[in-house]
């Protein structure tokens, strides 16, 4: 069992919104017509996939759920300094589906930058969620930087092994969130978050970080922020498939 | 005559030395150097015998009595987390200490922390060969510690367990100095372990006697009212020459933070009753509230250290009597964890830091109103296991026959960690917190904790670091990180 706490409220996060996709609407177009973040915000998109990999990453985080159903989220990266064309935007991420390949990934700790555009596809990915983060840009990537010349904090080439031994069904690999290992990425933007002040997953008390736990600190963990004195989460998110 | 400094923990802003003058005969003249300029330091505690008069040989004249003189001083107005050279010159001799002033906050950065050496429970007969100093001066190129606490039996003063002590105050006061000596003179003893960083003590028992303030059947001295008396006098006048975290009292307990963390040291031996109605005094319980007080209204994370462990059940009379009575053994153990309970009601997760028992473990204890883990108590213990006759001796023969048949017990000396109660302290908190074992350590061992600030929490990691050459159990072991999240 993985220990995850429930929050304490009542009500889901009045800054959660859904935003359903208009017809023929690719993730990009639907990325392009939210809310922009502000300058002391930083954007985290979350999308659930319909590859192998999506779904065993959206079965393992059932765990995380207290009913046990799969996630609609498999994937989560940050969503870099926008560029020119919206679709060059630069993503920082671990994905376990790299579009070309993972080559060596030591240096970088795992850490993969990528362009938005590698997500476009509605039918790959059908779901998409859009989290503003109370902080600025430059402390996450600071910290990002430093995470990839810190294998000891945490060690993304260690989770995105696991991660796929577990995801291809090497040998007996059992699900690593059960022994307390954190999906990639999501594990990956804990750590830059945390460095800059922000508990992205306040119902963990662990590294089990992963797209569903931050799905319900966006949902169910408002008032926790607000405790802290610190803004929640706000969230568009549009769900087109679930398992 | 001989020099020697070790650092003390202070507040950011100041540097606190103890000075050891050895083998001298009156209380020198001090020239003092920060970073090469003349200083003059306050004086916490100003260079005096850690003999007075009254516990000198009769008969004898103070100037012929060789001695250790000891002082603590302090150095105002400096920076946090900052490197200090501090030289100190009485006549033609000098010692030159270099230290820093503590952080003023748990880093945040990823690859920034802040380290705490958590010892307990040295005997320097059974390391005669300076092990534990030889690891922990290793200890630096993995992790320096910027402190270190000192939880409790630096000295085993009441051994070797089968000589009889006069019950003379000077003779008893004159073997007392020669075990601090022993070891903070070294050569060895536990000099390293004092140099590492800045360090606090708390005493247990044996800053006194097994099982202070009780009769031990053990110690013929303890078993008149004015044995004892002449034997605490003796004690406690060592300790405060060697150990005593000035400007604090004897039993007075020490608050000092690191933000967000805040550090209530207790001295839960001192002033313990001998009717066992309380383990600290109403003057010490009323700073504890109010430092739960403070850390509440803070939003810190308290860090509460004691010279015994506090997920302990009470032990039985004839036990007590005979070896050393618990914690909750004392009326006052309820006051003590409902006061605690006041963290875990306000969201905010407490570390506990021990020593005593002669093994390590980890434990939590989770609040089951929020599912959170309210409390954390990390044990160090030993850092060399004193000798205990007749108990070593069948151990290891045991151990001998286990041998022949299987393999090698390491430690053939040391008993297994125990199981922690199923609740903390279930009298007077209920069930509300059970109780989960983290880590088991067997062996003479020390404590590395490290602190980062990891959002609006702390994580912690501990190691725990094998006095060994034994191959099979040398490796450290790390548990965790475990992260504190405040409500």
């Amino acid at each position: 069992m993985i220990n995850i706490i429930s929050s304490k409220a009542s009500s889901p996060n009045t800054l959660l919104q859904e935003v359903p996709r208009r017809e023929n609407e690719d993730n990009l177009r639907w990325l392009s017509r939210q809310p922009r973040p502000g300058e002391d915000q930083t954007s985290i998109v979350l999308v659930g996939g319909t590859s192998m990999t999506s779904f065993r990453l959206r079965v393992a985080q059932s765990h995380v759920r207290h009913d046990l159903v799969p996630s609609y989220w498999s994937h989560v990266m940050l969503l870099g300094q926008p560029a020119r064309t919206f679709a060059t935007t630069p993503v920082y991420e671990i994905s376990l589906e790299p579009p070309q390949g993972f080559t060596f990934p030591p240096p970088t700790n795992g850490v993969q930058q990528g362009r938005i555009s590698q997500y476009r596809d509605p039918e790959l990915y059908p779901n998409i969620a859009l989290l503003n983060t109370p902080v600025a840009l430059a402390q996450v990537t600071e910290a990002l930087d430093a995470f990839q010349r810190q294998r000891a904090v945490l060690d993304g080439v260690e989770l995105i092994v696991r991660w796929l031994t577990y995801v291809w069904g090497v040998a007996r690999a059992g699900n690593p969130l059960l022994d307390g290992y954190g999906i990639p990425s999501a594990a990956m933007l804990e750590i830059a978050f945390g460095v800059a002040g922000y508990d992205l997953t306040p119902g963990l008390e662990s590294r089990s970080s992963c797209p569903e736990a931050i799905w319900q600190a966006a949902k169910w963990w408002h008032e926790f922020y607000v405790q802290q004195n610190r803004s929640a989460l706000s969230c568009v998110y549009h769900v087109g498939h679930t398992l | 005559m001989d020099l020697v400094l070790y650092p003390r923990v202070a507040p950011q802003d100041c540097l606190r030395v103890w000075l050891g003058v050895f083998a001298a005969t009156a209380a020198p003249a001090l020239d003092w150097r920060l970073n090469g300029q003349s200083v003059v330091p306050t004086s916490l505690r100003q260079v005096a015998s850690v003999r007075p008069d009254a516990m000198l040989p009769p008969g004898v004249a103070s100037a012929e009595v060789p001695r250790a003189f000891t002082g603590v001083y302090e150095f105002p107005g400096l920076q946090p987390d900052t490197l200090y050279t501090i030289t100190v010159q009485a006549g033609n001799q000098s010692a030159t200490l270099e230290t820093r002033t503590l952080p003023s906050a748990v880093p945040t950065e990823l690859d920034r922390w802040l380290n705490v050496l958590l010892v307990s429970c040295f005997h320097q007969a059974e390391d005669r060969k300076g092990l534990a100093g030889i690891i922990v001066s290793q200890l630096q190129s993995v992790a320096k510690p910027h402190l270190t606490v000192l939880a409790g039996d630096q000295v085993y003063l009441d051994l070797p367990t089968l000589k009889d002590f006069p019950d003379d105050v000077a003779w008893l006061a004159e073997k007392f100095e020669k075990d601090y000596t022993l070891n903070w003179r070294g050569p060895l003893g536990y000099t390293e372990v004092l140099a590492a960083a800045p360090s606090l003590s708390i005493p247990d028992d044996h800053e006194y006697w097994n099982n202070f303030p009780h009769p031990s059947p053990f110690i013929g001295n303890s078993l008149t009212p004015a044995g004892r008396d002449r034997w605490r006098q003796a004690a406690q006048a060592m300790y405060a020459g060697f150990q005593l975290p000035y400007p604090a009292q004897l039993g007075e307990p020490v608050r000092f933070e690191i933000a967000p963390l805040s550090f209530f040291v207790a001295d839960t031996r001192s002033t313990k009753d001998p009717d066992r109605r309380f383990t600290m005094s109403d003057d010490a319980h009323q700073r504890m509230e109010q430092w739960v007080s403070d850390t509440i209204a803070n939003k810190q994370f308290g860090v509460f250290i004691s010279g015994q462990s506090l997920f302990t059940p009470a032990i039985g009379t004839i036990a007590g009597a005979v070896g050393d009575y618990e914690l909750p053994n004392y009326d006052d153990y309820g006051r003590l964890l409902l006061c605690l309970q006041q963290l875990a009601d306000a969201g905010r997760p407490a570390l506990c830091l021990t020593g005593d028992v002669h093994w390590g473990r980890v434990v939590t204890s989770t609040d089951i109103r929020t599912g959170r883990t309210a409390f954390t108590e990390i044990i160090s213990s030993p850092v060399s296991l004193v000798t205990t006759i007749g108990q070593d001796q069948i151990n290891e023969i045991g151990a001998f026959l286990g041998d022949l048949f299987g393999p090698s017990n390491p430690w053939p000396r040391h008993s297994d960690p125990e199981d922690p109660p199923a609740f903390l302290a279930s009298e007077a908190l209920q069930g509300r917190f059970p109780c989960a074992t983290q880590h088991r350590q067997k062996g003479n061992q020390v404590v590395l904790l490290r602190f980062r600030q990891h959002g609006s929490g702390i994580e912690v990691r501990i190691t725990y670091w094998p006095i060994t050459r034994h191959a099979t159990v040398a490796k450290p072991s790390e548990i965790g990180p475990i992260t504190l999240v405040g409500a």
